[in-house]
Formats: structure tokens, C-alpha cells, sequence
């Protein structure tokens, strides 16, 4: 090929499907390698996008000691929501309130952020949470696993702590819905019960000082029910 | 295929839904949405899939056509955009300052070219580059000829290094 090849036979090459004798004449060409550089240069900075462009939602943003939570890949828990959705065979507590348990769980992690602050000082999560919920909180003592982090979140669209343990690996979000909320009303008829979806998700009501709590992981129910204290 | 084989088969591929979807929607909430809508037509639609090895192209292009289908759905209307400046706004820049605002600042102007585009030539050019798609699972999503996939990622690079780098001729390549 003796004359220059045209831009879309330079972006086929740059995609390792160029036209026959492309490749040999760029390597003669100056001009063309330039323009393959400049391709790679624009494939460079397409991939440098993805992370630049994520925005984390402002529930999981704080200051100086936010930091992402990644023990679990986002896309896994994305496939264990949507079957947990699909294939939901709660029992033992209203399905309307393991579903948003579930999802709330579950929605963290898609987002990439499991925890607004870090720490395993339940002293230090009392404060937080209690700022940002406008409501004395004091946070369930880890009976078997370990503290991890907590946040604010929602549960049914009004306000609720979540804090999070971490027990043989396995994350686990506790809720503490605001007394007298849909949450807390709906847990408190089922409080000791437990919900199961066929990729393991579970769901228990247990027991709290102010309202119910609702505990959700791929634990069995047994462990689940016993992983925090009622205090 | 069952339930639990299924969920393995589009596993290592939902990455790629949450990045598509993150570029097509409007917002980080929206994105979410579109993924789940689109996992959950997955599971309903899978007796579709022929070939599981094709699982990525058509979870992909399911992906795609749920949110035209929305675009198509949705009447002109406003939005309330809910939040403080402070809670819109990017976390602090960490680690040496210059560099992170320079780095955000091409970023930011690679991603207005994009968005630029149109949407057939934005998302092939990022299928392609970001998701690594060949020509022939370009076509399947596009459900085009090789040849017009071919075409439109041309298309789509003269487009963006015109942006990026104004003046510059993007043919320089094509001396007679």
C-alpha cells in the first residue's frame, strides 16, 4: 500500500481488525502512526472514565474518614438482589419488609459503599449515628462476629441507622428503624422471625431496646438471630 | 439453563451492565434502576440466550434497548434535582492536587465528548474500547451489519479527537 489508508481503516487497525496491508504501510508511515497514537491516547482516556464518572449517592459520602467498603464485588450482590427479587421465597416475615431489607442490604454494595464511616469503636458509631439520625442511638454489641462500620440509610423512604459486622467473612447490615416508623411497625409483629431466599440472603426481626432490628446476610437463620446482642 | 447456573453465567458480565448503564442514565439512581429492571428481564427472558457464550452481547443489548425504550416512553418534564450543592458535589481531590484536578479536568472533557455523540456512536465506541467487544458482538447489539460497526467507531473517534484536540485534522491518515 503506497498511499495512506483512510481513518476508518486506521480505527479498524487500532482495533486489531485492519484491511490487508494496513499494518505494513502505518509502519512505514509516520503520519499514520501518529494519528494509531492518537487513537490509543483516546482509548486511554475512555477507560480512565468509568471510575472518574462514578458519583457515590450522598447517603454514603462523609468526610475524612469515609472509605469504601470492597470485600464484595458490586455485580455479585447486583445478581443475588435480583434473585432474591426473582426468586423470593420469604417465610416467616412479610415479604414487602424482607424485600427491603434485602434491597437496602444489597443496594450498598452495588453502590460501593457498604459503610459512611469505618470503624470497629461502637462508642464512636453511637455518635454518628446518633448525629445523623437526630436520635439518641446506641448500637447493638457484636456477639459474634466483628464491628465494621455503619450508615444512614432509609428503610420504606424514612430515615433508619445500619451498622455493619462482618462475621467468618460473611458481611452482615443490621437496620435499626426509627421507632413509630413503617419499618419498626411492621417489624414489631414479627419479631424472631426469619425470612430465607434461595441464594442464601436471610433476613431476621430481632429484638431492640426502642424498636425491632432487622438483620440481614447470607448466614443461616440460626446465626443470624444470635449475632448481636438485644442491647 | 437453571436458576443458579443462570446467575453464573451473568456474573462476570454484570460490571459491564452497571458501567453501560451508569454512561446511558442520568443519574446514579436511575443507572441502578435500569440495572435491575434489566437483570430481572434477563431471568424472564433467558430462554432467548442461544449461545451462553454470547451472554455478555445480549445482556448488554438488553440493557441498551430497556433504556430507548424509556427514553422513547418518557414525556418532556422537569426534574427536581433533590440535594444540597455540598451533597451533589465530588469528594475531595487526595494525593497531589494538580494532578488530580488535571486528571479530572480531561476526564471531564473526554466524558462531555462523549456524551456529545450520538448515543448509537457513544455506545459503540464504549462497548468497544471500555468493554472490549468484538466487531461481531458490536453487531449483535446494534443488530447491524460488521461493516457499519466498523464505520461508526470511525465515526465516533474522528468525533472525539475533533473535540479533544480542536485543530488538529483527524485525517492524517489520509494522504494521497
Amino acid at each position: 500500500m503506497t498511499t495512506c489508508p483512510d481513518f476508518e481503516a486506521l480505527s479498524a487497525l487500532h482495533d486489531g481488525e485492519a484491511p490487508v496491508g494496513v499494518r505494513e504501510h502505518v509502519a512505514r508511515c509516520a503520519a499514520c502512526r501518529e494519528t494509531c497514537a492518537r487513537l490509543t491516547r483516546l482509548g486511554d482516556s475512555l477507560r480512565a472514565l468509568p471510575e472518574a464518572q462514578v458519583t457515590a449517592p450522598p447517603s454514603a459520602r462523609r468526610t475524612s474518614r469515609s472509605r469504601r467498603v470492597r470485600w464484595l464485588a458490586p455485580p455479585a450482590f447486583a445478581a443475588a438482589a435480583m434473585l432474591a427479587l426473582w426468586l423470593g421465597t420469604e417465610r416467616g416475615i412479610p415479604p414487602a419488609l424482607a424485600n427491603e431489607a434485602v434491597s437496602q442490604h444489597l443496594r450498598s454494595f452495588a453502590n460501593g459503599h457498604a459503610c459512611d464511616i469505618e470503624s470497629s469503636d461502637a462508642g464512636e458509631l453511637d455518635r454518628y449515628l446518633s448525629e445523623r439520625l437526630g436520635r439518641p442511638i446506641r448500637i447493638p454489641a457484636s456477639l459474634r462476629g466483628s464491628l465494621v462500620g455503619a450508615r444512614r440509610c432509609s428503610l420504606f423512604g424514612e430515615h433508619a441507622g445500619a451498622v455493619v459486622y462482618r462475621e467468618n467473612g460473611v458481611v452482615v447490615t443490621v437496620f435499626l428503624p426509627t421507632p413509630g416508623s413503617v419499618a419498626a411497625r411492621k417489624s414489631a409483629e414479627h419479631v424472631g422471625g426469619c425470612a430465607n431466599a434461595r441464594d442464601g440472603q436471610t433476613v431476621c426481626v430481632l429484638p431492640g431496646t426502642d424498636a425491632p432490628r432487622l438483620a440481614v446476610g447470607e448466614l443461616p437463620a440460626a446465626e443470624l438471630s444470635l449475632l448481636v446482642a438485644e442491647n | 439453563l437453571g436458576d443458579r447456573a443462570f446467575q453464573q453465567l451473568l456474573e462476570p458480565h454484570l460490571g459491564a451492565v452497571h458501567r453501560l448503564a451508569r454512561r446511558l442514565a442520568r443519574s446514579a439512581a436511575d443507572a441502578e434502576d435500569l440495572c435491575q429492571v434489566a437483570l430481572l428481564r434477563a431471568f424472564e427472558h433467558r430462554g432467548e440466550l442461544r449461545d451462553p457464550k454470547a451472554a455478555r452481547a445480549w445482556l448488554l443489548t438488553l440493557t441498551r434497548r430497556l433504556h430507548l425504550n424509556r427514553i422513547r416512553d418518557e414525556r418532556p418534564h422537569l426534574t427536581l434535582l433533590k440535594g444540597s450543592a455540598e451533597e451533589a458535589g465530588a469528594e475531595g481531590p487526595v494525593g497531589n492536587l494538580s494532578d488530580e484536578l488535571h486528571a479530572r479536568s480531561l476526564s471531564d472533557e473526554t466524558a462531555a465528548a462523549l456524551r456529545a455523540l450520538p448515543e448509537e456512536q457513544a455506545t459503540a465506541l464504549w462497548l468497544r474500547e471500555v468493554e472490549g467487544l468484538s466487531y461481531e458482538e458490536l453487531a449483535d447489539v446494534f443488530d447491524c451489519p460488521v461493516g457499519t460497526v466498523r464505520s461508526r467507531l470511525a465515526r465516533a473517534r474522528a468525533a472525539m479527537l475533533e473535540a479533544l484536540e480542536p485543530g488538529r485534522r483527524v485525517c492524517a491518515g489520509g494522504r494521497r
